[in-house]
């Protein structure tokens, strides 16, 4: 399974990128760098992911760093698949 | 907000739609209308509710309780059987999905569910709306506060959350809430994503349960997108097309 593949699909749905999360990297900035990423677009992330791998992120298994790039949220996710 | 027939149409009865919760009941509004339209327009009598506390309804969400929507529901199948539309359908959207399956139990309504992407647990439905408290800290714009919202519910105070007043009674119902299978006329279940998607584990468990009590049961795998939480508003023209021939179906693929 590719996560991150599926991490960016999850992106594009939500922030409604309209395909161009296709284009995004590891080091591609998140928090901060994309307008659309407010507090509610990261808790409908957090939520899809949890749904799409079956898991649930506790309150502290999130913060800022999560979410500061796409490399950070896929390597979060990759360690709760262990 | 009730959506009859044209005058020429024949009528096939009524369904209620049940709303998800909070910002994803605004984000869905486009798409919510878009579908009782086409239902109307094909015979049946819609009803939208607004929960106690939501959208045009005159209570205070702060007052609300999962009682009192439970109550909202079965309010909103009275009418409709006093207009002549006797429930057909229970549609419910994320967490209305829940609550309509809690209703349908409680007051043994005799309909069967339209479920689109349902939330079966209510207490992590809880947990990721309480989130937007903590994820506003993270993304810098919230004020900070002393007590985090569950720790304000737990003492029996209500909570903002994103703009919402968020009541004790109505989390503790929330939490509580976890969908379970009774006797429905059928169960019509709408996994929104792509075509190609397995059912959900949530699904696979409940619908052995469906099948168990003999309620016929059908799952969809539909092409939409998630227009209850995207960023821009979005429709879905496969579910809606989807939804409608479901709705005339008796769960064995044949037309009513």
């Amino acid at each position: 399974m590719d996560v991150q593949k599926e991490v960016l699909a999850i992106l594009d749905d939500l922030l409604s990128l309209q395909g161009r999360a296709a284009g995004m990297t590891r080091d591609t900035a998140l928090l901060g760098a994309v307008p659309e990423l407010d507090s509610m677009a990261v808790v409908g992330i957090i939520g899809a992911i949890e749904e799409r791998f079956d898991f649930v992120f506790d309150d502290d298994e999130i913060d800022g760093q999560t979410f500061s790039s796409v490399g950070a949220l896929v390597d979060a996710v990759s360690a709760k698949l262990g | 907000m009730l959506r009859s027939p044209p005058p020429a149409v024949p009528r096939r009865g009524g369904i209620v739609h049940v709303p998800a919760f909070a910002e994803e009941m605004n984000k869905s509004r486009r798409m919510v209308a878009l579908q009782a339209e086409a239902w109307a327009a094909d015979g049946w009598t819609v009803l939208q509710i607004d929960l106690h506390g939501c959208g045009d309804s005159s209570g205070e969400l702060a007052d609300a309780s999962w009682e009192t929507w439970l109550e909202d529901v079965r309010l909103a199948c009275e009418r409709l059987e006093v207009l002549g539309a006797p429930v057909r359908w229970l549609w419910g959207l994320r967490l209305g999905g829940l609550l309509a399956c809690d209703a349908l139990e409680r007051f043994g309504l005799g309909c069967g569910l339209l479920l689109w992407q349902p939330v079966a647990s209510g207490a992590q439905h809880l947990q990721q709306f309480l989130r937007l408290w903590k994820m506003g800290q993270v993304v810098g714009k919230a004020a900070a506060s002393e007590r985090t919202p569950a720790q304000l519910l737990e003492a029996g105070c209500a909570a903002e959350v994103g703009g919402y007043v968020m009541s004790p009674l109505l989390a503790a119902g929330m939490r509580q809430a976890s969908m379970r299978a009774a006797r429905a006329t059928a169960v019509q279940w709408f996994q929104l994503g792509t075509a190609q998607a397995e059912p959900l584990p949530a699904f696979v468990k409940l619908a052995e349960q469906w099948r168990t009590l003999g309620v016929p049961v059908r799952h969809h795998a539909v092409e939409s997108p998630t227009f209850w939480q995207a960023q821009e508003i979005e429709v879905a023209p496969a579910l809606l097309r989807a939804s409608l021939v479901a709705a005339v179906e008796d769960c064995c693929g044949v037309s009513a």
